[in-house]
């Protein structure tokens, strides 16, 4: 398949485009990325565009996470789901792309569900691997990550904040997470905790929102992405088996998820780019006289965009590599994703003038999209003192 | 390059009050006009949805675009291309002596091309020489500092574009990509410098082992000395080893010297020279263990325990690696350029295998050479300059006279170039207590020297008898 070109495709909403495959002819085997992408494309279209702007108003869209997993969003990346055998990030970034197009905060969830895909993948869990795994990467689970805390912590920025007991067969947790995503009632997500006791370390599993002492609060209001499930989880005794571990020791796992944790966020960045690029040259007619005197021109962000695509590609197909060199370049792509989002997303404003401006106008949710890239975890400035502290090794 | 521009003919009409526009695919559902209405079908009632005008303050999108092209500049308006880089500008990477030298030596020949340098540090001008003796003198990093980055930048009228790592050249599209998105070039110069060569030592503290090769490096250094005498192990005995040991000991430091070799300036000076050099350092209470190198670190209750290939093991507070200069040559090789051991480039112009990319200092190889020193370097830089400029102006490939910083007894050091080294030897011509002189001999042509102590005043004249020999010398091999 043409990667590039499946990447670069008009947005859903944009133009309808006919499809590949037409309908009539024998359905695509389940292996097949590319036709992955189509059905992908036609669910952002059919499903998720009509409810773009009440997502940005603050509605969990659960039925469009399921039918993006029913078309193979959540898999594209896993060797165990995909139907390949492979590791393809490039393709779960595909597939964020086309999504973050018309709504990044879906985007961001399909993020959140396949990093929980992901931990389990990448773990020793093969009672995960065979009881939750099938039903994440198919959408019939939904879930997510509360790893911003942890990556703060190892970063050496903030402490953890969940505490665990240890006992024979399980661990007990306590305390509380600030906003975690892409929750709800019976969804999973991926949890790190400092462990006391006589063998005191950090040991992450997986976590049910329904199970006995947790408690989902939905206490900020955000001025975006408040469709995302975002809600601070609070422990009391919840009581974790030990079947749910995925990393213990933690160290050596989390160094092998690390950069296609960091990675496949870029899928976000690289769509609401595309999506203000268009923006851009939707208002050309109208404005081309005038906006020539503007930075960051259409023509311009796209040859940047193709460059980070460029580059976000090659990196995908080495997501193994254990080297300094290989995890710095990771770190900048993803910086990378953040700065061009915050001056394609400020393009589209200026581009399209008061239009952008309008109450329901997409320039201003893509802006205020831009800057959820730009803050989430690891946001602009914790990679800036990641790179320092390698640039000082 | 995919384009996303609509290539539906549909009719749109636009208001040319607001600038809203009916597409007769959607058509105006708030209002009652069902999704496919034509325009010319819209009741005279209808309004426009926005700002309230009716419909005839509407034409179609294509006449409104075709009056407003009519009014637009012919070229991107420069305001519009911002500062960083350019199609016709001249972009630097690496603000060590070969790029800010560079961008001099291009701005004495137009004081109009646009030039911009892009540095992963915060660009600052300094001395580099001076990081092997600023210990001996009390000077910290800061003080080395001759100016900051911005003020040179603009005394040269250049847009600098600091801590900013090049992630990738791409040649055929004359672009770099940057972690604060690409950059055009229309000449690109690469002075991308060198770094301290690394081995993979064993044990749990072989991240603690510093490398001195930039300012920032040496601010590391000397937060480590901080506070009293501190013992420091140093791996390599070449030029920046001996000049580290001779300064770290004249900053108070107790100092070990190893080298797999078994003389000081092993690849630089004939043995007697480097024999009158240990004995000097001996007398500062430097030890030096020849044969030995370091097998393993491990950390010791805030010290650490270097393990050495000997099998011995040393208690020290520091360990700084100086085992030899490697070009960076990872960017150009990964854009396609011809690398060796450094970036291959030509010796009349300094050009790559590309030609609109050029490569100065440490980082380049001409005719299979790299030269990591001071004077050099500024010929390159001219160089480069010059061709930019339309220019010819050829490096000259001299042998090079290294000055020694070592003060308990100063070297100065030519040594033959590497073809004609198997032709000939070292002869000694003047040897009275530290002082020496040794001429290297070829053929009865003088094509190398080593001085020692106060000999070193004949290098002038002796620099003078080599180059003269070297060109028919180096010609002929």
């Amino acid at each position: 398949m043409n990667r590039v070109d499946s990447m670069t495709a008009p947005a859903p909403t944009v133009t309808p485009a006919a499809p590949v495959v037409s309908p009539g002819t024998s359905p695509a085997t389940p292996t097949d990325g590319a036709s992955d992408l189509d059905a992908i494309r036609a669910v952002v279209r059919d499903t998720l565009a009509p409810l773009t702007l009440k997502i940005d108003e603050g509605y969990y869209p659960a039925e469009v996470l399921r039918a993006l997993g029913a078309a193979g969003t959540f898999r594209q990346h896993l060797a165990s789901q995909n139907g390949r055998g492979t590791v393809d990030i490039q393709a779960a970034l595909s597939a964020m792309d086309i999504v973050s197009q018309e709504c990044m905060s879906t985007g961001f969830m399909v993020w959140a569900q396949d990093v929980a895909c992901w931990y389990i993948e990448m773990s020793g869990n093969d009672f995960l691997k065979e009881t939750l795994l099938p039903k994440l990467a198919c959408g019939e689970a939904l879930g997510g990550t509360a790893l911003s805390n942890p990556m703060k912590y190892l970063a050496g920025i903030e402490p953890l904040l969940i505490s665990a007991e240890e006992t024979e067969d399980a661990f007990i947790l306590n305390g509380t997470l600030p906003w975690v995503s892409n929750l709800g009632a019976d969804h999973w997500f991926g949890s790190i905790f400092k462990v006391g006791g006589d063998e005191p370390r950090d040991v992450m599993a997986m976590v049910n929102t329904s199970w006995p002492g947790m408690e989902l609060k939905q206490l900020a209001k955000f001025c975006g992405m408040e469709g995302t499930g975002t809600y601070a989880l609070s422990f009391t005794n919840v009581r974790v088996p030990k079947t749910h571990v995925l990393g213990d020791p933690l160290l050596p796992y989390l160094k092998k998820i690390k950069a296609g944790f960091v990675l496949l966020q870029t899928g976000m960045a690289t769509g609401l780019i595309e999506g203000c690029i268009q923006l851009c040259e939707a208002v050309e007619p109208r404005f081309a006289h005038v906006n020539c005197y503007l930075d960051d021109r259409p023509d311009e962000l796209r040859e940047e965009l193709e460059d980070a695509r460029e580059l976000i590609e090659a990196l995908s197909a080495d997501v193994f590599n254990p080297s300094t060199d290989f995890m710095r370049s990771v770190l900048e792509a993803r910086l990378l994703g953040s700065e061009l989002s915050l001056r394609a997303a400020n393009a589209a404003m200026l581009h399209t003038g008061a239009s952008g401006y309008l109450h329901d106008a997409p320039a201003q949710r893509k802006l205020r999209e831009a800057y959820f890239v730009a803050i989430v975890t690891p946001a602009i400035k914790h990679l800036r003192k990641e790179l320092d502290v390698m640039a000082a090794a | 390059m995919t384009t996303n521009s609509k290539t539906d003919t549909t009719p749109r009409w636009i208001c040319t009050v607001c600038g809203w526009i009916y597409d007769e695919n959607e058509g105006d559902p708030d209002s009652g006009i069902l999704p496919g209405t034509r325009f010319e079908d819209i009741p005279d009632d209808w309004s426009c949805p926005l700002c309230g005008v009716t419909k005839s303050d509407f034409i179609t999108l294509d006449e409104y675009a075709a009056l407003r092209a009519a009014s637009a500049p012919t070229v991107r308006p420069r305001r519009a291309r911002g500062q960083v880089g350019g199609s016709d500008a001249v972009v630097i990477v690496g603000s060590g002596v070969a790029g800010w030298t560079v961008a001099e030596q291009i701005r004495a020949r137009d004081p109009d091309r646009p030039i911009t340098l892009i540095t992963a540090d915060d660009g600052c001008v300094y001395p580099k020489p001076a990081l092997s003796m600023a210990i001996g003198q009390g000077r910290g990093a800061d003080e080395l500092v001759e100016m900051s980055g911005a003020v040179k930048a603009k005394s040269l009228n250049v847009t600098l574009q600091a801590f900013t790592r090049i992630m990738a050249i791409k040649p055929q599209a004359r672009r770099l990509v940057t972690p604060r998105g690409s950059v055009n070039y229309g000449d690109l110069v690469l002075a991308l410098g060198a770094s301290q060569r690394r081995r993979d030592f064993g044990g749990d503290a072989t991240d603690a082992i510093l490398r001195v090769n930039d300012l920032a490096s040496y601010r590391r250094l000397r937060e480590r000395l901080d506070g009293g005498a501190k013992h420091v192990t140093l791996i390599g005995a070449g030029l920046i080893g001996v000049e580290l040991a001779e300064d770290l000991r004249a900053g108070g430091h107790a100092v070990t010297l190893l080298d797999l070799g078994d003389q000081l300036l092993g690849r630089l000076a004939p043995a007697p020279i480097a024999a009158r050099l240990l004995d000097a350092l001996k007398a500062k209470d430097i030890q030096f263990k020849p044969g030995v190198s370091l097998a393993s670190l491990e950390s010791n209750a805030g010290r650490y325990t270097a393990l050495l290939s000997n099998g011995r093991a040393l208690e020290t507070d520091l360990v700084v690696s100086a085992m030899g200069l490697v070009p960076n040559i990872d960017l150009a090789q990964k854009a396609g350029l011809r690398v060796n051991r450094g970036v291959i480039a030509s010796a009349d112009d300094l050009r790559t295998s590309d030609p609109h990319i050029f490569a100065v200092g440490d980082c380049a190889e001409i005719d299979g050479r790299s030269y990591f020193y001071i004077e050099p370097i500024r010929r390159q830089a001219a160089t480069v300059a010059a061709s930019l400029c339309g220019e010819n102006l050829p490096f000259e490939r001299h042998p090079v006279a290294i000055r020694v910083k070592t003060p308990s007894l100063p070297l100065n050091l030519c040594p033959p170039d590497l073809s004609v080294a198997d032709l000939g030897g070292w002869h000694e011509k003047t040897a009275a207590g530290a002082d020496c002189r040794m001429d290297f001999l070829v053929h009865q042509q003088l094509v190398g020297y080593a001085l020692a102590g106060s000999c070193v005043t004949q290098s002038e004249s002796l620099q003078r008898a080599v180059i003269a020999s070297a060109s028919s010398l180096v010609s002929a091999a």
